[in-house]
């Protein structure tokens, strides 16, 4: 991983500010091809923006002003012009986000919406509703001949998820990002989108970035993980190494506060910031 | 009294400049015109005679009063020629616009509508009168009209409307049915129609377009009121064991108003639109009131007297738009979605 | 020994109604059926996943959502029973902590009024230089400072916000408090804090909790019994130790297998 053939996604010394505030703080990381990192954090650690400003899905500048290098297979993205830019997104690198009511389109079917992805960026698929089909399929929803023509509000939050990762897998991303996808959902829904994930990055092969404040998700399923405090990355490793043998006195004591099943505690122990920064 | 949010809206609606200044000018300009008889008046502000000091624009002083002969009120402007009056010491100090805006000045060559000159700075309209005068007062009277409207429309809006949304259901329906039907009937007709069978006068006006004014808020009101009573602080207080008219009040009133100051100068300039339309229609109000409706219908008439179609549509542009610059900003600075900080 | 509250049968059921006419074509069976008891002084968890009836027994408890049959026998008075003014007194006993930090609060009133409200209703002798003291007392107690008194909840993060709308609860002085997802929407530090808090007010003011949540590991932590909910009704009720070491019903393994470990 160290000298291996160039990463798929090299990022360095990203920055993003808005206005003041200074929400991520030059941070490096890279993703190799197939490889599955998580980004693990509490809210205000800027991990959802670093996932945002890969394509340059902020608010442009002055509100936004993103510094630094994003390499993807050797192009810095951070210089492209708009039409190449959407010629990565959702083709080369794909979202999916934590509320799919919010990303899915309620007034057209989910088919229509899938159709949409492929005429955008498969042009030479001749029949769409084909292809729509087997991915449908691909993300384990039953019956996908019905599902084709159903809308939004008519598929449960777990399937409305699968829906959306099948749109974002139709185009054949190189890497998927995943922003606390399973957040929204019911626990036994959750697993199974896990599993869901896992099937698929081994059999595509694509690379996942995995948004998180959710230890647990990890675990098992992620290559590598970094954890994300105040806009920089405090560490990074392999997901056992991190989980097991912790050595940032943040990590430490954000793993040390989640309680955990089979491991009743007297009292929670609690973050002291004051040891940390 | 007023919440941080609020204060925070005012602040903001300060640094939308063009919407601070027309809100000033317009107060300004409003404020002034009720002071109407004190600025544009064929009666003298203040009369010295004989050692005595009068009030002419406060008081009613007979012509006997200044060695006249009848006991009708003095013609100040004819009294001011009178070669007896200055003998005796007397002198007038006039309001800057010296003429009234009902008196008839027919001692000027040709024929009416004249135009702009030394006396009438905006000349006269058909019937000899001041044109500026008229403007003025009309401001007065139309504002008022509007203001009293928007007033009278937010109230009964607001109630109707969050009651209709408080209470939902089968009430709601019905409710909204009703206003449905209500709002179908056709407004002009209806004020016409009442403006001849009880007089068409600033109250009765003012109570017909009130009816139907409210409609729109009512709209808003209910939206806002059916959303609120769901939200978790409503409830957290109903679990505290608040009573409706607490809940009410305390919570959700304070919460919906916000439509209802970025309808308020639109309901405004509905107002005066709409009393301008009924003037130039000539359903409004009666003669000889100074209305800037009238005098757009004068302007029509008269195209080669081009002052007066000028004077009354620069005189609505201008309010219009000033008022739309408010609204513009009011809208801006209490932007619910700009004040919400939930991250 | 008498427990606290007792609920037999308790159903909580929505019509649903469509057509032109809209009539009640069918039920909404949010809550069908379900008996179980709360001692005094005990944490008790309810859990299940979304649709599964929490929510809504917890709200039926408090008489915010409307009970369409059963009992519920707060200290052997049956509260489905009594008329408004006469469940008043109850709202003193029995209080509720929402989930949602951000919208339990009136973002238009300051944490004076939002705290002091609870006792304007409840204690309406109390004049306004005793209420502020009172609030003050109670934002101590629950872990915030003297001056927030004067703030707006928008100043303030979810942690904190969560905290005052405990200090509201704890202001009527209840001995019975329904917790309803009350860390679900904060950050895993914070809901340490907060867990924590819970449990150092259950000792030092001798409360009860009801705890709803979705969250196994929380719930693990918390409670001395669990009830699990599915599609309405009870599946399983045990001791907490009991429930996790050797679940019985079907659904249970099949939630705590869901679970994600490390």
């Amino acid at each position: 991983m160290n000298d291996q053939p160039a990463p798929l996604l090299q990022v360095s010394d990203l920055s993003i500010r808005f206005g003041e505030l200074t929400a991520v703080d030059r941070i490096s990381f890279q993703i190799g091809k197939g490889e599955t990192v998580a980004v693990v954090g509490e809210s205000g650690s800027g991990k959802s923006v670093t996932a945002l400003a890969l394509t340059r899905l902020l608010p442009p500048a002055p509100a936004c002003q993103v510094t630094g290098q994003i390499q993807f297979r050797g192009q810095n993205l951070a210089a492209l012009d708009d039409q190449g830019l959407r010629r990565i997104r959702g083709k080369e690198i794909a979202y999916i986000f934590q509320e799919p009511s919010a990303s899915l389109n309620p007034v057209f079917t989910i088919g229509a919406q899938i159709a949409e992805a492929i005429r955008l960026h498969r042009p030479d698929v001749s029949d769409p509703a084909v292809e729509i089909i087997r991915v449908l399929d691909l993300v384990g929803i039953r019956d996908p001949e019905k599902r084709f023509r159903s809308y939004p509000h008519q598929l449960s939050g777990g399937m409305q998820q699968r829906a959306m990762i099948a749109m974002a897998l139709v185009c054949q991303p190189a890497i998927l990002v995943a922003d606390e996808p399973t957040t929204a959902l019911d626990v036994t829904i959750q697993a199974q989108i896990i599993d869901l994930l896992r099937e698929l990055k081994a059999k595509l092969g694509m690379s996942i970035l995995m948004i998180t404040h959710n230890f647990g998700i990890v675990h098992g399923f992620a290559d590598r993980v970094l954890v994300m405090f105040r806009g920089k990355i405090v560490e990074e490793g392999p997901t056992e190494q991190v989980l097991r043998h912790p050595r940032h006195p943040y990590t430490q004591a954000l793993i040390g506060c989640i309680p955990r099943l089979g491991q009743k505690k007297q009292r929670l122990t609690t973050i002291d910031y004051s040891q940390i920064t | 009294m007023f919440s941080e949010i609020t204060r925070q809206q005012f602040r903001r609606f300060r640094t939308i400049r063009r919407a601070w200044y027309s809100f000033w000018i317009l107060l300004a300009a409003y404020v002034l015109s009720l002071g109407s008889e004190q600025i544009a008046n064929d009666r003298p502000l203040l009369l010295g005679y004989e050692g005595r000091w009068y009030f002419p624009t406060l008081k009613f002083y007979s012509s006997e009063t200044f060695a006249g002969r009848y006991r009708t009120e003095a013609d100040y402007l004819a009294l001011e020629k009178e070669p007896s009056f200055e003998q005796k010491g007397g002198w007038m100090i006039f309001p800057p616009i010296k003429a009234s805006p009902l008196r008839s000045y027919l001692d000027q060559k040709g024929n009416p509508p004249h135009p702009p000159s030394a006396q009438h700075w905006l000349g006269t309209d058909d019937s000899a009168r001041d044109v500026l005068a008229r403007l003025l007062y009309g401001f007065r009277t139309s504002m008022s009209f509007a203001l009293a409207l928007a007033l009278l429309g937010t109230l009964i809006g607001a109630i109707i409307g969050g009651v209709q949304g408080y209470i939902g259901g089968f009430f709601d329906l019905t409710a909204q049915r009703l206003i449905e039907i209500w709002s179908a009937l056709p407004f002009l007709y209806v004020v016409i129609l009442i403006g001849s069978i009880y007089g068409q006068t600033f109250t009765v006006l003012l109570l017909v377009f009130s009816l139907f004014q409210w409609i729109g808020l009512s709209y808003y009101m209910r939206g806002e009121f059916f959303r609120l009573k769901d939200q978790t602080f409503a409830q957290a207080a109903r679990a505290l064991g608040a009573s409706h008219t607490r809940v009410l009040f305390r919570h959700i009133l304070p919460n919906a108003l916000n439509p209802i100051v970025t309808i308020f100068p639109f309901s405004l300039i509905g107002g005066i639109s709409s009393l301008t339309a009924l003037d130039f229609l000539g359903f409004g109000l009666p003669p000889p009131t100074p209305s800037w409706g009238e005098m757009l219908q004068q302007g029509l008439k008269y195209l080669y007297a081009p002052w007066l179609a000028l004077a009354s549509v620069l005189a609505l542009f201008i309010t219009l738009l000033l008022a739309s610059f408010v609204g513009e900003g009011a809208r801006a600075a209490f932007d619910p979605k700009a004040t919400n900080t939930v991250r | 020994m008498n427990p606290l509250l007792e609920v037999t049968g308790l159903k909580v059921h929505f019509p649903v109604r469509s057509g032109v006419l809209q009539r009640v074509t069918s039920q909404v069976r949010a809550v069908d059926g379900i008996s179980f008891a709360v001692p005094e002084g005990a944490t008790v968890g309810l859990v299940g996943e979304s649709g599964s009836g929490k929510s809504t027994t917890g709200k039926a408890v408090i008489r915010l959502a409307p009970v369409t049959a059963g009992t519920i026998s707060y200290r052997g008075v049956d509260l489905t029973t009594l008329s408004r003014a006469a469940f008043l007194p109850y709202r003193k006993q029995i209080q509720m902590i929402f989930q949602d930090p951000y919208n339990s609060l009136n973002p238009r009133l300051t944490v004076e009024a939002i705290v002091g409200e609870a006792l304007e209703i409840h204690f309406p002798q109390m004049n306004r230089g005793a209420r502020r003291a009172r609030v003050l007392e109670l934002l101590d107690l629950v872990g915030l400072e003297p001056k927030h008194i004067d703030r707006y909840p928008h100043e303030f993060s979810g942690g904190q916000r969560q905290r005052i709308g405990i200090a509201r609860t704890l202001a009527v002085e209840p001995e019975f408090i329904i917790c309803d997802e009350p860390v679900s929407a904060l950050d895993v530090s914070v809901q340490a804090q907060i867990v924590n808090l819970l449990q150092d007010l259950q000792k030092r003011l001798k409360l009860t909790y009801l705890f709803i949540s979705h969250d196994l590991a929380v719930v693990e932590h918390v409670c001395s019994h669990v009830l699990v909910m599915q599609n309405g009704q009870i599946v399983e009720a045990a001791p907490a130790e009991q429930l996790y070491r050797d679940p019985q019903h079907e659904y249970t393994r099949k939630l705590l297998a869901a679970v994600p470990a490390f």
